[in-house]
């Protein structure tokens, strides 16, 4: 089977009588890459799942007004890491936890107990020192070290300079390493 | 301290089997609802717009219309008004003229009817039939 271009996507989407069967191509080509950048971000399958189906019936509603300014994967991905930020801001207040201490000890209770995760102890460590990071540096680490994603092209999801975002995923090895020293 | 380059790059997460497949189907579905909701929307709102352009035309036709009747209405009756008072300025005697003369008086007698021309009876009696037949 040929790989699904994005433009055929595109054309497909602007045209009233083809629009479904191009959203359709979307979600076969993305519906995995949305779901995993989706649950590096947010850890469980549950909230993982929520989050792609709403991202997926954001992009079928929003799709006419892309621009091309970036590539469709990188809108995509922007619209992953905005809902998915959105989603983590409102479940820390719902858990109410204020101390770094409480949320510690939440994320390794919620990493150990996971169903659907590799049972490999490295990964799962990892998974931990990555669940550990602030919402907005794993982000930028989960973008840039699974996806491989450019720094330029990263620019476009959260705004300001590549030096700045560099930094940032510098400074979340660092905080991943001693984790992963530590245990 | 530990490299993360010592760490093989993989995916650590699972997913139940055939969930992707089933997330495709639960998104079209959710798609295909939209779509209707918003075919029936777009139904509504047409037809809300078409009432309000013939409830715009009704409004505009009574605007145009209703008030040119109602001076021509004002202009006969007012006509007729004048007309009686003429009659009434006549003081109902139909036999007076303006200047005061009294009209002669006719007089009918049976020889009278003797004299009419049957000929144009005859004609205008073709004439009526004929325009009886139109209506």
């Amino acid at each position: 089977m040929e790989p699904i271009k994005d433009q055929d996507i595109l054309d497909l989407f602007g045209q009233e009588k083809t629009k479904e069967q191009g959203f359709n191509l979307l979600v076969k080509k993305y519906k995995q890459e949305i779901y995993y950048s989706i649950r590096h971000l947010v850890f469980s399958h549950e909230d993982a799942n929520d989050i792609s189906q709403n991202v997926l019936i954001k992009i079928w509603k929003h799709l006419d007004q892309f621009r091309g300014d970036a590539g469709l994967k990188t809108w995509i991905k922007k619209i992953c890491v905005n809902e998915s930020l959105t989603f983590l801001e409102r479940k820390k207040k719902m858990l109410n936890i204020i101390d770094e201490e409480g949320y510690n000890d939440y994320i390794t209770k919620t990493v150990a107990e996971d169903r659907f995760l590799s049972s490999d102890k490295i990964q799962q460590l990892l998974e931990q020192a990555i669940q550990l990071l602030p919402e907005k540096q794993r982000a930028v680490f989960t973008l840039r070290y699974y996806d491989e994603m450019p720094y330029e092209e990263m620019t476009k999801i959260f705004g300001g300079s590549e030096g700045g975002l560099k930094a940032s995923y510098h400074f979340a090895v660092q905080k991943v390493e001693e984790f992963l020293s530590k245990h | 301290m530990k490299s993360l380059d010592e760490i093989k790059k993989e995916n650590p997460f699972l997913v139940p089997d055939g969930y992707f497949d089933q997330l495709e189907s639960e998104v079209m579905s959710k798609v295909r609802l939209e779509q209707k909701k918003n075919h029936r929307r777009r139904i509504y709102t047409i037809s809300v717009a078409a009432a309000a352009v013939v409830a715009l035309l009704v409004a505009i036709n009574v605007w145009i219309f209703l008030p040119e009747n109602n001076s021509q209405n004002t202009e006969l009756a007012e006509e007729g008004s004048n007309n009686s008072n003429i009659l009434l300025a006549s003081g109902g005697d139909y036999g007076v003229l303006s200047n005061g003369e009294a009209l002669p008086a006719v007089d009918f007698e049976d020889s009278d009817l003797d004299n009419v021309d049957y000929q144009i009876l005859d004609y205008y009696s073709d004439e009526m039939s004929q325009l009886d037949l139109l209506y």
